[in-house]
């Protein structure tokens, strides 16, 4: 199996297992949660919603995996948005087939998963950029293991929220409270649903903290708002990123491990190692993060701006060994 | 001007009585991610803005001719992704060859220009003020988030499991409830 997938010495098993509950696209990284707040309000839907998007988002990371990885983002971008409506022409009349209520229930929700955020993301920052170098059946694996890791957390979560808004929407709880409870039409509006969802992270952050004290409880970098103001200033950036700075053009011709990179271009050339659950569209990294940039590729000073500091080169040598 | 009339009145409505965002949850995802890292965010409002509304226009022509008008709902769909793809294309070209943007640029626009509101807007109301009103009220509501953002990091009231995202999203779900009060609606009885 490629170093990438057993680089921490975990099944794949464990894999999917750590990114669908320890790092969920949902309650940690508020990824695709459109339609959760806005329409899954009754167990179907969210089915529904889940199952589309989990068929979506496998053709999508093989697609773009073996044939988009070669392009540019920007065009990637639109491929995606081509690709998957295409694929939602062809999944909707079935659904209207098998449940033509729900399938009417979800409305324009059903085909906008074709630019669902989670689906684009994990493209972007897994199928793309991750399989890299890697040969054609370890890439079907690692895309379908990713892809398994997100659907099942994202699954999970949306069923779960659906659940309980079902619930208090008829004004009972697992079958408690039928005329005591009011019916809460709220919970059937965005409100509800963040409501819910507020309340189902915060039951997530707990059993993280209590099950598994090793594993962070915050992915989403809530700092950054206080760093970054809404005014860009380049200087505040710098000094977020650690305290040994360089900033000169950097050219490279070798493998070198970075920390603390500040990228302009992450197109394809830049390997990602480490923070994997980071946001793939931003330009900001946090300073613990660590890049490999392949052996061969020229930073002009048009493609990256960026402050990096070298890891130590017997490091380098060590881990790639280990590898 | 009976026309900027109502163009006015599309934009207000689609930013306050049916707030996209918050209201009907488009774009959500994206306004939290943004609002972290604001520094673009005139350039995500006006990339929104121009791309709802221009597609928006060109949506609503081509319903004009009665074979795309008769289509099946998801040949609709099909052909509004695709106005929107074309026309995304047509910019880049245009902003890569003519203005010689840098790639950084470029990386950005692609999930400006192509996210759930724009589609959302073709797919809900086509009108051009809808189009103007989506750019607005993302601007507005990455604003509120981020604002939001800023108190709720570092607060020492909120007791620890609801820290971070639980906090966010307790937040998000009471602006939700703000701007659903817009739309003169009783839930709650």
């Amino acid at each position: 199996m490629n170093k990438r997938i057993s680089k921490d010495g975990m099944s794949p098993a464990r894999m999917i297992f750590k990114g669908a509950f320890v790092f969920n696209p949902v309650l940690t990284q508020a990824i695709g949660i459109c339609p959760i707040v806005a329409v899954a309000y009754t167990v179907k839907a969210a089915v529904m919603l889940s199952g589309t998007l989990a068929v979506l988002m496998l053709l999508c990371e093989y697609f773009s995996a073996f044939v988009l990885y070669k392009l540019p983002r920007w065009l990637r971008v639109v491929c995606y948005l081509a690709f998957s409506t295409a694929l939602l022409s062809a999944v909707m009349p079935v659904l209207d087939v098998i449940s033509p209520e729900t399938s009417s229930a979800l409305g324009v929700y059903l085909p906008l998963l074709s630019v669902n955020s989670l689906v684009v993301i994990r493209c972007e920052k897994f199928a793309v950029k991750s399989t890299i170098g890697m040969k054609n059946t370890q890439k079907l694996l690692y895309c379908l293991i990713d892809c398994a890791s997100a659907c099942v957390g994202y699954a999970a979560v949306i069923i779960i929220v659906a659940f309980i808004r079902q619930q208090l929407s008829a004004g009972k709880f697992l079958g408690f409270g039928a005329g005591v409870l009011p019916p809460l039409s709220v919970m059937a509006t965005p409100f509800g649903g963040l409501v819910v969802l507020c309340f189902v992270a915060a039951v997530h952050k707990a059993i993280i903290k209590k099950f598994f004290p090793d594993e962070p409880t915050e992915v989403f970098d809530f700092s950054s708002a206080l760093k970054m103001p809404l005014v860009y200033d380049p200087g505040i950036r710098a000094r977020d990123s650690g305290s040994k700075l360089t900033q000169e053009p950097f050219t490279r011709k070798d493998n070198l491990r970075i920390r603390g990179i500040e990228i302009n271009k992450t197109e394809a050339d830049i390997l990602f190692y480490g923070s994997d659950f980071e946001d793939p569209f931003a330009d900001y990294v946090p300073a613990e993060t660590e890049y490999v940039i392949r052996e061969g590729y020229d930073f002009t000073d048009e493609d990256v701006e960026f402050i990096a500091i070298p890891v130590e080169e017997e490091n380098i040598s060590q881990e790639d060994g280990e590898t | 001007m009976r026309f900027f009339a109502q163009l006015a009145v599309a934009a207000i409505y689609a930013t306050f009585v049916q707030n996209l965002v918050f209201s009907s949850g488009y774009g959500l995802s994206e306004a939290i991610r943004i609002a972290r890292r604001p520094k673009y965010l005139m350039m995500y409002g006006i990339t929104v803005t121009l791309s709802a509304t221009l597609t928006s226009v060109l949506c609503g022509l081509l319903d004009r001719i009665s074979a795309v008008n008769n289509l099946s709902n998801r040949w609709h769909i099909a052909v509004f992704a695709v106005v929107l793809a074309v026309l995304y294309l047509i910019a880049s070209v245009i902003l890569l060859k003519v203005f010689r943007v840098s790639r950084k640029f470029m990386n950005s626009l692609g999930i400006c220009a192509l996210n759930t509101l724009v589609l959302a807007v073709l797919l809900v109301n086509h009108l051009a003020g809808y189009g103007i009103g989506a750019g607005g009220v993302f601007v507005i509501a990455v604003f509120l988030i981020n604002s939001g953002m800023r108190r709720l990091v570092n607060n020492d009231a909120i007791p620890g499991v609801f820290r971070g995202m639980p906090a966010m999203f307790a937040y998000t779900a009471l602006l939700s409830l703000a701007f659903l009060s817009f739309s003169g609606e009783a839930f709650i009885v």
